[in-house]
């Protein structure tokens, strides 16, 4: 995905500024900054579903904009940051909303084959009949995914997935997303947690102010400059144990000038 | 995995629907018996053909087309609460009827006081959209409605209480209750074609009204042209409860009783209960109709009441169980 | 001695004015406005009801463009200086009370429901007025309608309904009721237990047709509900049994003079009817044609 000289602007105020990204599939991106850095609204724009006021967002020769809706909601799967579930329906039902854009392209056989694919691979199949307004956190958050997943598209964009679960849970919806980019896919989050996204990411783009600070592997974006230039606090990356090489953001305290 | 009970819903709904409109047909202030009908009367046919088949027939028509309205309403707004009724939808309607009416537009050509219905409720739902804007909670919707309501019931009784015409005055009454009483089968010819395609307007949109299941961003985000999908749902709802209202007068709750109940057997899909809610529709028009004339009394109760005394009560109970989710 | 010229001073206005004629009347309802118009001298009427220039409700309506209304506001009685205000017994309350608090004397008239009851409310007004003699006149002029659209013997009975905008018709113990008995037609509501006017429903209307209907006029384009259940299909289904003669609402409401439009009106039908039975025997024609914009609109 290649995302040129991108700005948003809403009224007066310039959300985004100039910002020039190549994300390549296969690997999971992040994409970081204090509240109002324009995380979301970044995200929308690469999702097709906020226009930019210049630049452009194309993913191999075609420009996110001007595919239309279907097709580009085959390209790009997006889970927004507060999923609405406006019906009690139930699991199945909910995870075959994810073939809609396939709705007049396959058959049925072949959507309901992507639905089980879907299910298996979270592990949702046994919750099938359960009402998706009665499942706990931790297993809404599965079943999102799931949807997600059955729409068997080359790219998934989440805005903060992670939110309210517990870390057991993270750990699984960060794996199936590290094995959908294995598979092939391109993987772009945003992420609130520090030590989160240095643990999954495998490059991290830091935004503050809407413009693009630092880019990189999460060791040289997540810097302890960088923090302390975006975030105003003081930080040091720190490895867990020898063990299991799990990096941990420290937060010693606010950067006092 | 279609779970095998929803499988008897819609031949169950069709069944009740042709058993109700058969009573209906049936049952009236004058008994028709077999004896009478064999004999060919003149009488006895023209009553049955000028005014049972074709009550029957409209309250078929008009049942579908509110049952049809609010399931596309509540589906749409993703509110439990909507409904013509409730949201000022059919008093828009009225008023656009009672208007042309007033500039004695209606008596130009027969299909000027359907269509005056048709254009008040686009209008209606337009108001509607614009009011309830991007983050709808219930209490902005109701609020809006009330607004709807109270306007266009206002509008009517002013614009009845000016016009010139001696009937006005009882007039007011007719439109605000409304009634299948004594329609004829040209108000089945001019509210027929005009709800078939507001119905195929909104069962267009079926695939888009499942996808809002996940709010307005994630059905954008499945391919969904929201903006399109507001058209066709302003122009098909208007054009449904347009013409129904146009036909019968104000006939409330239809749209908010029967989805409610027919949710949990479709498993709450939205594009699952257009169709059943259509049938549902039917069947308690027809109900209420049948119930209508064996009423005692000299004059037929209105059917607006009758819906109205099942259709109160519905309500307060549903705002009740909401009144956690409604702020 | 003084006392008693006191007493005597005192009873003399009420004594005078118990004698005096009243000079400036003004009514409030439609149907006195009728019998005033017949009863007192054009210069002493100060003002009638508005609805006498309705032409859809009044059959003077030509003649009260000539004369002052009112909106039967108190107010408005007031600033006329009545010294007569005749009123319906169901006319409004609050305006009634408020001419009582001013002392205006007001005079309260029931509908009749009978012929007779009719007479009755002719002499006793224009007893009110001081005008035995035109009273008597009305009602001599009422009589001779009467007599003139009683049937000649042998005349066949048919029967007839009142069909007005509404579905409304005329029952039991209503002068149309009578005065469709004294023209020789059999009023078929009254059998349904239809008291006074009320709605009657098409079905119960059609069970049994009448030979006569007798439909009331609607509005140029007859929009409403109300107008176009005259004309429903099923009317026209069964046209050939059932004669539509023209039969306007406004001759509904009133008695009196009334009475002479609605006789004529009803003897018309009947001798149209019979004509029409008599000239083509299987085949009716309808003298009212259906609304002109044809269908059942």
């Amino acid at each position: 995905m290649h995302i040129a000289d991108v700005t948003f602007q809403r009224g007066t105020r310039a959300i985004l500024t100039d910002i020039r990204l190549s994300i390549a599939p296969r690997s999971v991106t992040v994409v970081l900054g204090p509240n109002g850095a324009g995380k979301s609204t970044l995200l929308g724009c690469m999702a097709g579903l906020l226009r930019p006021t210049s630049g452009s967002i194309r993913i191999g020769d075609d420009d996110v904009h001007a595919l239309a809706g279907p097709e580009r909601a085959r390209t790009i799967a997006f889970l927004p940051q507060t999923p609405e579930v406006a019906w009690p329906i139930d699991v199945e039902a909910f995870v075959a909303l994810g073939r809609i854009p396939h709705q007049r392209t396959a058959s049925a056989a072949v959507n309901r084959a992507a639905i089980e694919r879907a299910m298996t691979i979270t592990d949702t199949a046994r919750w099938a009949g359960r009402v998706v307004t009665e499942l706990s956190g931790g297993e809404r958050a599965r079943v999102l995914l799931a949807r997600v997943l059955a729409g068997e598209s080359s790219w998934i964009l989440a805005d903060e997935p992670f939110t309210g679960l517990d870390p057991s849970h993270q750990f699984e919806a960060a794996e199936l997303l590290r094995n959908f980019a294995h598979a092939g896919g391109g993987v772009v989050l945003t992420i609130h947690d520090l030590s989160l996204a240095a643990r999954i990411a495998d490059r991290i783009v830091l935004l503050h102010e809407g413009v693009v600070v630092a880019d990189g592997p999460p060791a040289d974006a997540l810097s302890s400059d960088h923090l302390r230039n975006v975030y105003g606090v003081e930080t040091e990356w720190l490895i867990a144990s020898a063990r299991h090489q799990t990096p941990i953001i420290a937060i010693h305290g606010r950067h006092v000038r | 995995m279609m779970a095998a009970h929803r499988r008897w819903l819609m031949p169950l709904l069709i069944a009740a629907t042709a058993v109700l409109a058969i009573g209906s047909v049936l049952v009236g202030k004058i008994t028709l018996t077999w004896a009478m009908w064999s004999a060919q009367d003149e009488i006895t046919r023209t009553i049955f053909l000028e005014l049972r088949v074709p009550r029957a027939l409209l309250g078929i028509v008009i049942g579908m087309a509110l049952g049809l309205a609010g399931a596309a309403m509540q589906a749409y707004l993703r509110n439990a609460l909507a409904d013509p009724g409730t949201l000022g939808i059919s008093a828009m309607a009225a008023l656009g009827a009672v208007l042309s009416m007033f500039f004695d537009v209606a008596g130009l050509h027969p299909w000027a006081l359907p269509i005056a219905g048709v254009l008040g409720g686009i209008v209606g739902m337009a108001v509607l959209f614009l009011l309830s804007g991007l983050t709808a909670s219930a209490l902005t919707l109701v609020l809006a409605g009330i607004l709807l309501s109270t306007l266009a019931i206002a509008g009517v009784s002013l614009v009845l209480s000016l016009s010139p015409n001696p009937w006005a005055a009882g007039e007011i009454v007719r439109w605000m209750l409304g009634a299948l009483t004594d329609r004829s089968i040209d108000d089945l010819v001019f509210a027929t074609p005009i709800i078939a395609v507001g119905s195929a307007l909104i069962l267009s949109c079926r695939e888009a009204l499942n996808a809002l299941t996940l709010g307005e961003l994630g059905a954008r985000s499945l391919g969904i042209d929201l903006s399109s999908i507001q058209w066709r749902l302003c122009i098909g709802v208007g054009l449904v409860v347009g013409a129904s209202v146009a036909v019968t007068g104000m006939i409330g709750f239809v749209g908010l009783v029967v989805p409610h109940l027919l949710r949990p057997l479709v498993g709450a899909r939205p594009s699952a209960l257009l169709i059943p809610s259509a049938f549902g529709g039917a069947i308690l028009v027809l109900a209420g109709d049948i119930v209508v004339r064996l009423l005692p009394g000299g004059s037929e109760v209105q059917l607006a009441v009758v819906m109205s005394v099942i259709g109160a009560p519905f309500f307060f109970a549903l705002l009740y169980s909401l009144r956690r989710r409604l702020v | 001695m003084r006392v008693l010229t006191l007493l005597l001073l005192a009873i003399l206005p009420v004594v005078s004015n118990a004698a005096a004629k009243p000079a400036r009347i003004v009514s409030l309802n439609l149907c006195i406005d009728g019998l005033l118009i017949e009863l007192a001298p054009r210069e002493h009427i100060a003002a009638i009801s508005h609805y006498s220039r309705d032409p859809w409700r009044s059959t003077i309506a030509d003649i009260a463009q000539t004369l002052p209304i009112t909106y039967e506001a108190a107010e408005e009685v007031v600033a006329l200086k009545p010294d007569l205000v005749l009123a319906g017994r169901h006319s409004a309350l609050a305006t009634r009370n408020a001419l009582k608090r001013v002392g205006i004397a007001f005079e309260l008239f029931d509908v009749p429901m009978s012929i007779a009851e009719s007479h009755e409310q002719v002499r006793h007004l224009a007893a009110l007025l001081h005008e035995p003699e035109r009273g008597e006149a009305l009602i001599a002029r009422i009589d001779a309608a009467i007599e003139r659209a009683r049937p000649a013997a042998g005349t066949p009975r048919l029967s007839a309904a009142v069909y007005q905008p509404g579905g409304l018709t005329a029952g039991k113990k209503t002068i149309t009721d009578e005065l469709m008995h004294v023209v020789g037609l059999e009023n078929l509501p009254a059998r349904y237990d239809v008291r006074q006017h009320r709605p009657i429903g098409m079905e119960e209307l059609l069970q049994a047709p009448p030979d006569i209907l007798l439909v009331g006029d609607t509005t140029e384009t007859a929009a409403t509900h109300a107008e176009r259940i005259v004309n429903h299909r099923a009317l026209r289904a069964l046209g050939s049994r059932m004669m539509r003669m023209e039969y306007p609402a406004r001759l509904l409401y009133c008695s009196g003079p009334t009475m002479i439009h609605a006789l004529a009106a009803l003897s018309n039908a009947r001798d149209g009817a019979l004509r029409n039975r008599n000239a083509h025997p299987l085949e009716r024609v309808s003298a009212t044609p259906y609304n002109a914009t044809g269908s059942a609109r």
